[in-house]
């Protein structure tokens, strides 16, 4: 579609520009810049600040050019004497209450109040009364502290609170001079993406609370890398100062992040430098974790491993783990245990999502933006894919889109949707029914956002597309995987069943073709999958068990399973950051090097492939995966990969990328092959438990990191108030949920968007585990103190 | 010969706000008269025709505004401005409590005129007394079947809807009252687009001052012909002017435009109090320039006050007599638009702060030449360079007696005694 263009004339130069465009734009056309502080190019405009004024030919009184559209044949003065006085008249307007705490503010230097002082405003101020003094640090909520006396009440951040995220936490308050933010009823400024407003502000007014008079801006080190929390891929900028990461900050990525970046991407960094991190291999002796060298880590490990292959043959190895490291450590981690440990049995899968990626209904993140019908499917995409839920919000907001959620747990939006609260089981039937075919029918733009769990759903979803996609809408299928690489993993073949680039194990001609690159024979037969090697484990027959950031005891949905598995399998490597619970039942732990510290390609949940290259050294010993299965296969004798061009040739031979995307999982891997797990029995008395994701919740990153810790959820469980009401529960009383001789203790909350007869726990809280329960279990509920006693 | 007031008759003597007392006095006629002889139409024509100007300040004509709204299918709304605020302006006050029947017949009337599909008063929060007795006339009128469905047996259905604000003046700004009424922040909005394009809940709105609206069922009853004999050429009709300060009579009276200064004051208000001397007259409201005693006999009216360099504004009457600092009077209003400011656009909320602390200095005498120019040369960056117009207006005023009134700020400047009043103890 082309657009319309006009002709306007800026300081005499003219431009082309297209037609309506906001005069602040169109000047950049003719290389003009106009000075603004309340603009923001994602946010729409307010005209408040007023250092945008220009003069237009025939007005009378000058114009803001961020509100005013271009008309053909405009002629604009910005560089007039009347404006030069209005821009000096606007900055020394700000400045007179203004600190100038340059010298110690955190923006000093990369401020645009400085830079427009600077270039605009006036040589000097003339007031003469004392400036008025204003809280300097005031707590907004977990990691934002506001500089009252710095802000220049731009509103960019009410703006973003209201518009991008529409949460409106933030408000303005007050009239006149005695204007100021604040949050809403004085509550705490915890929006998942509060981070965001830090760089929106043009002042040093909103900090981090942890970057806070760490650094001056020129000082910092910048590396473009990609955050690795969740598999939106958003793209950031690490700030370092002698070597040491003290800031992540956004960079803007229009088909993926659009600029805004959550906080457990902004703010869960500093576990990289944690006291908590692993920086020696250890080797459990005598029940106790000894420091060792590399060399006898792996050294161990090679005997144990030979040992068992020897005796028991390589099937007897389980390796699990991949959604959380790069394209060609994946590839590698398969290859290894393939190849070098004998074993079939590799799989990424850690928890309740069994595919990555769908080749059937191929979709973008940046098609949500102009999607006419969003269907979220056992998914809460605040929580796993935050910076994808602004896109759905926005899209949803403007009633551009229709959005129905399916599933055990329904989001929050601002937005009406269409809430089908239906348990796991059920969601296949609700799947099928002709009221929600009818409801995306004739949309021409679908996409649909999905969990990845239970094969059910998968087999019901690819029959619901498929008619819509009959019926003339364009179809999308976006899985959001729990792991950041989810889908690279699945890609190169971390899969008992698939080979790289998805060829089926059991295939003749596809085992060639791998068996001709490797040079060596691929283990026999299928292998097996997660649940199963575990099985094995708790059963005995399993000898030993190799997990790369898996911990399991966290992740998986049978916690009693793993346990048993854990403790039973003669041999557990775990290769981690942290020492997590899982790690702590190994015979071998092999410190891995933190994203910062590696090198290597990580893939979206819409296939796009981004590179990063490593930012830091690593901490203590630690090695990137790559190098440790490097050199663990050397230390049993084989060398893995001979050059990093070799390695990349491998790749592109067997799981090719295309265009920096990499190839979604087969139609059959969708319809769901393998054995469907066993429904849960879900019939009985007591509420249904639905443990949810929580942002941060999840995951040793938050647990292990001293500045994001206090941002972690409690051990909660929300009730519906209907619910709460019948079983005589009030917010914040003690309760004891209790199902199948597992008991545990939680604070009431009572919540709306709960659907009535379950009741919401966190999953993968360390404190409170909600995968101890059977998957489905009904709980019944015991109130232990009716109101929680006072923290004092 | 004695004036026949228009708006203000029966004020003070009859009890208007019975619904049976005001329909003894022709009550609800020009309603009757609307619905049952002219369309729409004719009666938007009548209002155009008699030239009726907004008296919310700007003087605009009220059929003119209406003629705006574009016909798009949204439904339009009519929204009476009763929020009534500026300092020394008292008439829709008055209106409202003696006279609510007429407003809401004239409510009534605009919204046949424009189509509206529903009516608001806004009305200022402070008018407890207003706010009742307009819910009890509104109630009257139900039930006599002026306001509802079907008024009096015609196609005609309309709703008022009574809000009360919360005590800003900001929201008597057209635009900052429709966000308010929508229940936002009571922020004014860019303009365009204009309320008549695009106004409350983004529907074409029109919005009208209480005494405007009071004019219309005269205009409808008695004609346009009888309305332009009224008043000048170019501001017909009547006025109600607040007369207060340093007057015998302060009040409302209600007169034909184009009356003059000195018979307002020296007629009606009563002349000054014994033994002072004239020094200053603002004609309309706290943002208008004073006019000296030279122009006593300029007439009120828009464009006579406009030639004389001031602004007939809300004929919001303020009388200054020479025992009056004008210092302290530009820091009283200093601060009451430094507290009035919405607080969006920068030269309006620190601009006015700024003024209202140099004013403070001065007025203590702690003030410096350095202060007087830079009090002088915020007109250039506060006036014309924001949302609306509370930064111009609080800045009018203040230039005015800079220029006039010089040397009572040197004086205090100086640190000599105006001599008009003792000066506040000194901080050291
Ligand atoms: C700061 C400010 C305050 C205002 N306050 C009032 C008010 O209290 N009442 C009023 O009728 N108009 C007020 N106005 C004017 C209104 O914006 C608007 O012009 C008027 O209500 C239109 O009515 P009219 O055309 O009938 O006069 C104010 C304007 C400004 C800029
Ligand atoms: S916000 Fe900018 S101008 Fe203000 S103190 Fe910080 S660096 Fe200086
Ligand atoms: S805190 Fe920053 S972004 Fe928010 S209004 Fe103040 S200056 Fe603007
Ligand atoms: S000029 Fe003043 S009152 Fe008007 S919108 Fe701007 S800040 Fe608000
Ligand atoms: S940038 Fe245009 S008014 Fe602020």
């Amino acid at each position: 579609m082309s657009q319309e263009m006009v002709t306007i004339t800026v300081n005499g130069r003219q431009a082309q520009v297209p037609k309506g465009m906001l005069l602040v734009e169109a000047a950049k056309y003719a290389g003009i810049d106009i000075p603004v502080f309340c603009y923001h190019p994602k946010l729409d405009p307010v005209g408040v600040c007023r250092m945008c004024l220009v003069e237009v030919e025939g007005q009378r009184k000058p114009v803001p050019a961020c509100t005013t559209p271009v008309a053909d044949g405009m002629v604009v003065r910005t560089d007039t004497p009347v404006v030069q006085r209005l821009q000096r008249g606007v900055i020394e307007f700000l400045l007179l209450n203004h600190p100038l705490d340059c010298p110690i503010c955190d923006k000093g230097g990369e401020c645009p109040l400085q830079d427009q002082t600077f270039r605009y405003g006036p040589p000097q101020g003339r007031s003469l009364d004392p400036k008025v003094r204003k809280p300097k640090a005031v707590d907004l909520g977990n990691f934002i502290v506001f500089d009252q006396e710095r802000c220049i009440l731009c509103r960019r951040c009410t703006r973003f609170d209201h518009e991008i995220t529409q949460e409106d936490h933030l408000v303005i308050t007050q009239r006149a001079h005695e204007n100021r933010v604040t949050t809403a009823d004085g509550a705490p400024f915890n929006s998942y993406f509060s981070g965001n407003t830090i760089e929106l502000c043009p002042v040093g007014a909103l900090t981090s609370d942890i970057y806070r008079f760490k650094a001056r801006p020129w000082d910092l080190a910048r590396v473009p890398f990609v955050c690795t929390g969740c598999p939106a891929g958003c793209n950031v900028y690490l700030d370092f100062r002698f070597g040491e990461l003290l800031r992540v900050i956004s960079r803007d990525n229009p088909e993926l992040d659009g600029g805004w970046l959550c906080d457990r991407g902004r703010f869960n960094y500093r576990y990289v430098h944690g006291e908590e991190r692993l920086r020696r291999p250890l080797v459990k002796k005598d029940g106790a974790f000894v420091e060792v060298s590399w060399e006898e880590a792996f050294a161990e490990i090679a005997r144990r491993l030979r040992q068992v292959r020897r005796d028991r043959g390589g099937a007897a190895i389980g390796a699990i783990g991949g959604g959380r490291l790069t394209n060609e450590e994946a590839y590698l981690f398969q290859k290894l245990v393939r190849a070098v440990f004998g074993s079939p049995n590799v799989d990424w899968r850690v928890g309740e999502q069994y595919i990555a990626s769908s080749r059937e209904f191929p979709g973008r993140i940046s098609d949500i933006s102009q999607a006419s019908g969003i269907l979220l499917v056992d998914l809460l995409p605040a929580e796993r894919i935050p910076v994808v839920d602004l896109r759905i919000r926005r899209a949803a907001g403007r009633g551009r889109a229709l959005l129905a959620a399916v599933g055990p747990a329904m989001p929050t939006y601002r937005p009406e949707f269409k809430a089908f609260p239906a348990r796991e089981e059920e969601i296949p039937r609700v799947l099928a029914s002709e009221e929600l075919f009818e409801l995306y029918r004739g949309r021409s733009r679908v996409v649909v956002l999905w969990s990845g769990r239970g094969r059910a759903v998968g087999a019901a979803l690819a029959a619901l597309l498929r008619r819509l996609k009959e019926a003339g809408s364009e179809v999308s299928l976006l899985i959001a995987g729990e792991q950041a690489n989810a889908w690279g993993a699945e890609a190169m073949g971390v899969h008992p069943e698939r080979l790289p680039g998805y060829a089926p194990v059991l295939h003749e001609g596809a085992r060639r073709l791998v068996e001709q690159a490797w040079q060596v024979a691929l283990p026999e037969g299928a292998g097996l999958d997660t649940a199963r090697m575990l099985q094995r484990a708790a059963a005995g027959r399993l000898e030993a068990l190799y997990l790369v950031s898996a911990n399991l005891m966290a992740t998986f949905p049978d916690r009693q399973l793993v346990e048993q598995a854990l403790s039973k399998v003669p041999f557990l490597v775990v290769q981690d950051l942290f020492l997590t619970e899982t790690a702590k039942h190994a015979d071998v732990v092999l410190p891995a090097a933190a994203f910062p510290e590696k090198s290597g390609r990580y893939t979206a949940m819409d296939g796009t492939v981004q590179a990063v290259e490593q930012a830091m050294e690593a901490e203590g010993d630690a090695l990137s995966d790559r190098e440790i299965f490097a050199r663990l296969a050397q230390a049993m004798g084989v060398r893995l990969y001979a050059s990093d061009q070799e390695l990349a040739w491998e790749m592109q031979h067997l799981a090719g990328a295309q265009d920096g995307r990499l190839a979604a999982a087969p139609a059959e891997m969708l319809a769901g092959e393998g054995e469907e797990e066993p429904a849960p029995a879900a019939e009985g008395e007591g509420l249904v438990l639905v443990p949810v994701e929580r942002l941060y919740a999840g995951g040793g990153t938050a647990y292990f990191d001293a500045e994001f810790r206090r941002a972690r959820p409690k051990a909660e469980a929300r009730f519906h108030p209907e619910d709460a009401a019948r079983l005589g529960i009030a917010a914040g009383a003690a309760v004891e949920l209790a199902a199948g001789g597992v008991s545990q203790r939680y604070e009431a909350a009572v919540d709306r968007s709960v659907v009535a007869g379950t009741v919401q726990v966190p999953k993968g809280l360390f404190e409170a585990p909600a995968n101890a329960f059977a998957k489905g279990a009904r709980v019944a509920v015991t109130v232990l103190k009716p109101v929680a006693e006072e923290v004092s | 010969m004695a004036f026949e007031p228009v708006l203000t008759k029966g004020i003070g003597k009859l009890d208007l706000v019975d619904i049976e007392v005001y329909e003894s006095q022709g009550g609800y006629q020009a309603l009757r008269k609307a619905l049952k002889q002219m369309t729409p139409e004719d009666v938007h024509n009548e209002v155009k025709k008699a030239n009726l100007r907004g008296r919310g300040g700007a003087g605009f004509p009220a059929g003119i505004k209406w003629g705006f709204l574009p016909d798009d299918g949204r439904p339009r709304y009519l929204c009476c401005n009763a929020d009534e605020s500026e300092p020394g302006t008292f008439n829709n006050k008055m209106l409202i409590e003696y006279n609510p029947h007429l407003l809401i017949e004239g409510i009534l009337l605009a919204a046949y005129a424009t189509k509206a599909a529903q009516s608001f008063i806004y009305i200022r929060g402070e008018f407890k007394r207003g706010y009742e007795t307009l819910v009890k006339a509104l109630a009257q009128a139900k039930a006599k079947g002026y306001v509802g469905r079907n008024i009096l047996g015609s196609d005609f259905s309309q709703e008022i809807t009574i809000h009360r604000g919360a005590g800003a003046y900001i929201c008597g700004e057209e635009t900052g009252l429709l966000s308010s009424l929508e229940g936002g922040r009571g922020e004014p909005r860019i303009k365009p687009p204009f309320p008549a394009v695009s106004g409350l809940y983004g529907c074409p709105t029109v919005v009208n001052n209480v005494e405007t609206l009071c004019n219309v069922p005269f205009i409808v009853d008695r004609g346009a012909e009888w309305f332009l004999s009224i008043g000048t050429e170019k501001s017909p009709g009547t006025k109600i002017f607040s007369v207060s300060g340093k007057v015998r009579r302060p009040g409302n009276y209600e007169l034909p435009l184009g009356v003059t200064l000195r018979e307002l004051l020296e007629e009606h208000a009563g002349g000054l109090l014994p033994g002072r001397t004239l020094k200053a007259v603002q004609p309309g409201g706290a943002s208008s320039p004073v006019l000296l005693p030279e122009h006593l006999d300029i007439p009120l009216d828009f464009d006579s006050v406009q030639a004389a360099g001031s602004i007939l504004g809300t004929a919001g009457v303020i009388v200054f007599d020479d025992t009056v600092c004008m210092v302290r009077t530009a820091l009283y209003y200093a601060d009451f638009f430094s507290h009035e400011s919405c607080g969006q656009c920068t030269p309006c909320r620190e601009g006015t702060a700024w003024t209202a602390r140099i004013l403070r200095r001065i007025e203590q005498g702690q003030g410096t030449e350095h202060d007087l120019e830079v009090l002088r040369s915020l007109k250039e960056t506060m006036s014309g360079t924001t949302i609306c117009l509370l930064s111009d207006f609080s800045i009018t005023y203040l230039q005015s007696v800079l220029k006039h009134f010089e040397d009572e700020f040197k004086a205090h400047v100086h640190g000599r005694s105006c001599g008009l009043h003792a000066r506040e103890v000194r901080s050291a």
